[in-house]
């Protein structure tokens, strides 16, 4: 086996390396990653990719609380605690169920976390912390089934692989309500893309939970254990919360206000232009990316004019709760000189994309209007 | 001594002592949080001391190595100085997609392959269980169990030999040692 993978991989990475060479000679920015960790990995997607309806997986944007286990493909899946029958599963197992594929956003809750102030501990993510990506897996609905679930049973712990360094750290484990686990878009992915799920981004199974935020997509996921509560610990417990009511900028929260975060909110990301891009004067397209946790988008306007005219965009892709559509509009740069593009998405339920958002401690949720300053020469 | 003279030894001592600090500050760092976490981590965030302070602490309860008041003060000072809220842009990296994928990659087993994992556990517990606990999940050292870096030989050879930081001394072991840890590590069950 030795020989043969590492002729593979030799070619590959020949393959590779001449891919990076052209890569660099083309346009270094929109082919890399942008780091904020290199142990564990903590990867932004550039800006330029958010143009499209499918981010490719080379460019997904990388989120690790711990450092990722070893790849195991036949690595197991239990489902345990209040079931009929316990059962143990791998990915190979579940390719003999009945498939189902969804389009969804993946969106870290700490995505713009950088744009908060006053600033807030965590990973200082900008607007690359997202990602849509094909997913193909076995309705969690089906598994449970199969399981059988207890009268009793509320809520599904959720435990992936990832062990924490040290014995005294949290280790990473959550729970969704089994509503939410029992709603149809809920999967158990063993596909990212048309491809195995890849280890950073939770292989060999990893769960996908359309519409609420990244920490519910349990990567390397090991373990489903019906439960009455809601699973114990600081990641469930202190982690991953937001105040509400809200609470003044830097202010801390009462205690007993801190609600878990589901639901992302709508969104819309500019792709193109850049921020700091030089343009010719004329009609210049902005494209990006609209999406919302609770509806699908009803509308994207956007501005050139710092937000006093808004023009409507036309929207790609279907539309659908927890997905993104691809917008584009065309706008009339007339003036010479720096002029602010911006974008804002309007949910089918009615949620209008804000300003700025409120802050919160842990620097949750920005959706703030995306602006960028281009320079009309 | 004259006026001029006195200011100079002032500032002279001030630097220097300032220099110290922080020196001793980033390796307390490059020590402490590394077990867990790249010093990029640090070095992006923007905090007040109260912010820092609170940071610290939850770290020092999730098991860093910073409970001594004298070195927590040290780094709290260090950090609140040079990643306070004023401390400007951090920049980030970038990196490519395949150096991104290949960081984590498996790597060919080469010199390290076929190791025996009964002289392994016994070369383990002489060797690493004293900081990376008896059954492996970590105590002072971190958890070695289940990880991807047990498939990447050469690198994990050249941790075992060279060490990494302050906290994880290199020791000499020949290339059937360091198949045989291999070979008991990943036989524990995860």
């Amino acid at each position: 086996m030795g020989v043969r993978s590492w002729e593979i991989s030799r070619r590959r990475f020949l393959l590779a390396a001449g891919g990076g060479v052209l890569a660099l000679g083309r346009r270094a920015s929109a082919a890399d990653l942008l780091e904020l960790g290199s142990s564990p990995q903590q990867l932004e997607t550039p800006l330029e990719a958010f143009d499209t309806l499918r981010t490719s997986t080379d460019l997904f944007f990388v989120r690790s609380h711990f450092r990722p286990p070893a790849l195991r493909v036949n690595r197991e899946l239990r489902v345990t605690g209040l079931v009929g029958r316990e059962l143990t599963l791998t990915a190979g197992d579940l390719r003999e169920m009945p498939a189902t594929s969804v389009s969804a956003v993946t969106i870290c809750a700490g995505a713009g976390r950088r744009f908060y102030e006053p600033p807030v501990a965590g990973v200082q993510w900008g607007h690359g912390a997202m990602g849509q990506a094909e997913w193909r897996g076995v309705r969690l609905a089906d598994l449970l089934g199969e399981a059988g679930v207890g009268k009793e049973a509320k809520h599904v712990g959720l435990r992936g692989a990832d062990l924490p360094p040290l014995p005294t750290t949290p280790p990473f484990y959550r729970s969704i309500p089994l509503a939410r686990a029992l709603d149809p878009s809920t999967i158990v992915a063993y596909e990212m893309n048309g491809a195995p799920v890849p280890l950073s981004h939770g292989g060999p199974l990893r769960l996908v939970v359309p519409g609420w935020a990244a920490d519910n997509w349990t990567k390397w996921l090991v373990r489903l254990d019906l439960r009455r509560e809601e699973e114990p610990g600081f990641f469930m417990e202190k982690a991953y919360r937001m105040p509400d009511p809200p609470v003044k900028p830097g202010e801390a929260p009462p205690p007993g206000t801190m609600k878990p975060v589901h639901e992302f909110p709508v969104k819309s990301v500019i792709a193109r232009p850049l921020d700091g891009a030089r343009v010719s004067q004329g009609e210049r397209e902005v494209v990006g990316v609209a999406f919302s946790g609770y509806a699908g988008i009803d509308r994207v306007e956007v501005s050139a004019d710092d937000g006093e005219t808004w023009t409507a965009a036309t929207l790609e892709g279907e539309p659908g709760l927890g997905r993104w559509q691809v917008f584009r509009a065309k706008v009339d740069l007339k003036a010479r000189g720096t002029v602010a593009v911006l974008a804002r998405a309007t949910d089918a339920a009615g949620h209008v994309q804000p300003r700025r958002p409120t802050w919160n401690p842990s620097g949750y949720f920005w959706n703030g209007w995306h602006r960028v300053s281009v320079e009309v020469a | 001594m004259g006026a001029r003279l006195r200011l100079v030894l002032f500032l002279a001592l001030m630097l220097s002592g300032g220099a110290v600090f922080a020196e001793e500050g980033a390796d307390y760092v490059a020590a402490v949080c590394t077990t867990c976490h790249g010093e990029d981590l640090v070095h992006q965030q923007r905090l007040t001391e109260a912010q820092w302070t609170s940071t610290v602490d939850k770290m020092v309860s999730w098991g860093a190595q910073a409970d001594d008041a004298d070195m927590k003060k040290t780094l709290v000072s260090y950090l609140s100085k040079n990643f306070g809220p004023d401390a400007g842009p951090f920049v980030l990296r970038r990196v490519t997609p395949y150096a991104a994928r290949m960081a984590l990659a498996p790597l060919p087993d080469g010199p390290y392959r076929g190791g025996d994992a009964t002289k392994g556990k016994k070369l383990y517990d002489e060797a690493c269980a004293g900081c990376h606990g008896p059954t492996a999940r970590g105590e002072l050292g971190m958890n070695l169990v289940d990880r991807f870096f047990l498939y990447r030989a050469p690198d994990f050879a050249s941790i075992v030999r060279e060490g990494q930081g302050e906290m994880m001394p290199g020791r000499p072991m020949d290339d059937a040692g360091v198949a045989d840890v291999l070979a008991y590590l990943r036989e524990l069950p995860g």
